[in-house]
């Protein structure tokens, strides 16, 4: 009887081992050390969006209606069907859910999605413009993107009675188009082209009114693309839980996830690059990713920096309404910084594959991947910076960082917000009225690794 | 009633005196004015400010001492900062060296990369150098590398600084 109850003593606590070693640190709650508890709570809660002192109406809610219209209207392309919302689908995150952008051409790298951008510090992959007004121009006028040209622009305005409403009530009257050539802007490093050729006979005073509207519509799509805000999400409510000891609010995250965020503030170093409230330095890092040597070389930020000190749309500009501000006084472009691009958040990530610049992996498994083994990884050049270290994740590791990155999708984001504006006060008709089907034009990269990916039926706005 | 017998109760009274007058002491002004004779007006004024002596080093061959304050203090991370540099002559402290030109750069050496910004140093006073826009852009060790040239020759004062 003796020698029973100790057998069925030890069955028993065998029993309970081995439950601990199949569910113990996955059990109903992950504790945090003192230490991982402080890393967390520096990436909540996520503040207001910062001033751009750049644009004086960066905040106001009459450019934001005005810049919500025009980011919907193809009126601003050279063929009147491709406008900011092609490429930045509301449907696809605000980018487009493929590797490269789709416009009047293909894109050299993946459309960055729109999430949380009144953010950043510096704009494009590269970092080759230093506020969102700025940035809004450049694929706007890019022959393979919108295509659009800033006189166009001016006469598109001048022309629709809604829209001269709406630009001067934000920001003055117009200034007379008249004598001015039906298309013209600058065009770098093409001789004789014939939109060059029509903007320098432009005299220079009446150049720069027609710069100083083209640079007024790029503030105005700034105002509207400061309120796609991501936050809010479950992460952050977790975070709160743990800030105030509120158990109810951890559990907002499951177990896979809150293991996974133990990862991310730990031994996966995430943090070093995504960091902050916004899940981002803002800067530039070489991630190593596998080359593809068929695609021309991308120099990154190095060549972003020498653009964008060359860009006289820059914050230091004649069009800024802050030129004293000293955000790229300290600018230089360094050795190091070749290959480099900038860090995304991760808000909302979830919602936008693919990812990286070059939109490399389909998923955020992928990715995750990609950082556990540093597979294909190109070579450490010279300059590089050495951060990556492989992570030899397990399988479960994968998933719970997985969990953790789909965590950090906020709340929903008004509809509102995400169509077309009829600025005349007519109730908008639904968003797929403004839409027709469309074939694209050119194949599709499939991804890295030889998948193919199903083309995607692309819509153009009407 | 008992109480302690004055022979223990006197070295716990001076311990205790010499604590509450280095408490009401500026202590960070201690190390300076205490070295060489009592200081004439301008060096008075030099020798007066207070200076931070965790951030104070000798450069690599002995002939500079190098003290610097960061404003804001403790240093952001991944946000612009400025930084006061002092300058002074190791042998005297209190004496300035006019003609040094000063260089800085900043490094991860775990992850071999620098800075993403150039700063912008201006000499605002004979021992006082004022540097503009650095940072340093993620958490983690960093070492602020403060170059003196002086005479043709080229010293260097290596700050470690732990941003988290």
């Amino acid at each position: 009887m003796r020698s029973t109850r100790i057998a069925f003593g030890l069955l028993c606590l065998s029993a309970a081992v081995a439950a601990w070693g199949a569910f113990g640190k996955r059990g109903l709650e992950v504790e945090f050390t003192p230490e991982e508890v402080r890393e967390i709570l520096h990436h909540s809660p996520l503040a207001p969006p910062p001033a751009d002192l750049t644009n004086r109406v960066a905040d106001n809610p009459a450019a934001a209606r005005f810049g919500q219209a025009l980011f919907f209207d193809g009126r601003l392309s050279a063929n009147g069907r491709v406008a900011c919302a092609t490429c930045h689908d509301p449907a696809w995150g605000w980018s487009n859910g493929q590797r490269r952008g789709e416009g009047l051409g293909i894109t050299a790298r993946h459309v960055p999605a729109l999430w949380n951008v009144a953010y950043n510090r510096w704009y494009f992959w590269d970092g080759r413009a230093d506020s969102l007004w700025s940035q809004a121009l450049q694929p706007i006028e890019a022959p393979n993107e919108i295509g659009g040209d800033r006189v166009a622009i001016a006469h598109t305005l001048a022309a629709d009675p809604t829209l001269r409403s709406a630009y001067e009530g934000v920001f003055g009257a117009l200034p007379d188009l008249s004598g001015l050539p039906a298309h013209a802007k600058p065009v770098r490093q093409v001789a004789g082209d014939p939109l060059q050729a029509a903007w320098e006979a432009i005299p220079g005073w009446r150049r720069i009114l027609v710069n100083r509207v083209f640079s007024d519509v790029g503030k105005a799509i700034e105002a509207y693309e400061r309120r796609i805000v991501s936050h809010h999400s479950p992460f952050d409510t977790f975070a709160e839980g743990l800030r105030t000891g509120d158990r109810a609010k951890r559990r907002v995250l499951s177990i896979s996830a809150q293991l996974g965020l133990k990862l991310f503030v730990g031994r996966g170093n995430c943090i070093l690059c995504h960091s902050g409230p916004n899940f981002s330095d803002g800067e530039f890092h070489n991630l190593r990713l596998p080359q593809d040597t068929s695609l021309p070389l991308d120099t990154g930020r190095y060549e972003g920096v020498r653009e964008l000190l060359q860009d006289e749309f820059n914050s230091i500009g004649t069009y800024s309404d802050h030129p004293a501000e000293k955000r790229i006084k300290y600018l230089v472009a360094r050795a190091d910084s070749w290959g480099q691009f900038k860090t995304p958040t991760l808000r909302n990530v979830a919602q936008t594959p693919p990812y990286t610049h070059d939109g490399t992996f389909a998923s955020l498994e992928e990715v995750v991947r990609f950082y556990s083994t540093l597979k294909d990884a190109a070579p450490m050049g010279h300059h590089d910076e050495s951060i990556l270290k492989p992570l030899h994740l397990s399988e479960q590791e994968i998933a719970d960082l997985v969990a953790f990155l789909s965590s950090l999708s906020g709340e929903p984001f008004p509809f509102e917000l995400q169509r077309p504006l009829n600025l005349a006060g007519r109730s908008a008709g639904p968003w797929e009225a403004f839409l027709v089907p469309h074939q694209p034009k050119f194949p599709l990269p499939a991804t890295r690794g030889g998948r193919s990916r199903e083309l995607r039926e692309t819509v153009r706005l009407r | 009633m008992t109480g302690v017998s004055p022979c223990r109760a006197m070295p716990l009274a001076v311990v205790l005196a010499a604590a509450c007058t280095l408490a009401a002491c500026d202590w960070r002004s201690i190390g300076v004015a205490a070295v060489g004779s009592t200081p004439s007006g301008r060096e008075a004024s030099i020798a007066s400010r207070p200076l931070y002596l965790a951030h104070q080093r000798l450069s690599s061959y002995g002939r500079f001492i190098v003290l610097y304050h960061p404003f804001p203090d403790p240093i952001p991370v991944n946000e612009s900062f400025d930084i006061e540099v002092v300058v002074r002559d190791a042998r005297d402290r209190l004496r300035a060296v006019p003609d040094v030109t000063l260089g800085i750069n900043a490094e991860m050496s775990s992850h071999s990369h620098g800075m993403n910004v150039k700063p912008i140093v201006t000499r605002t006073s004979p021992d006082t150098f004022k540097v503009e826009g650095m940072m340093l852009h993620m958490p983690g060790q960093w070492t602020l590398n403060v170059d003196l040239t002086h005479a043709g020759i080229t010293e260097r004062a290596v700050f470690d600084v732990v941003l988290q």
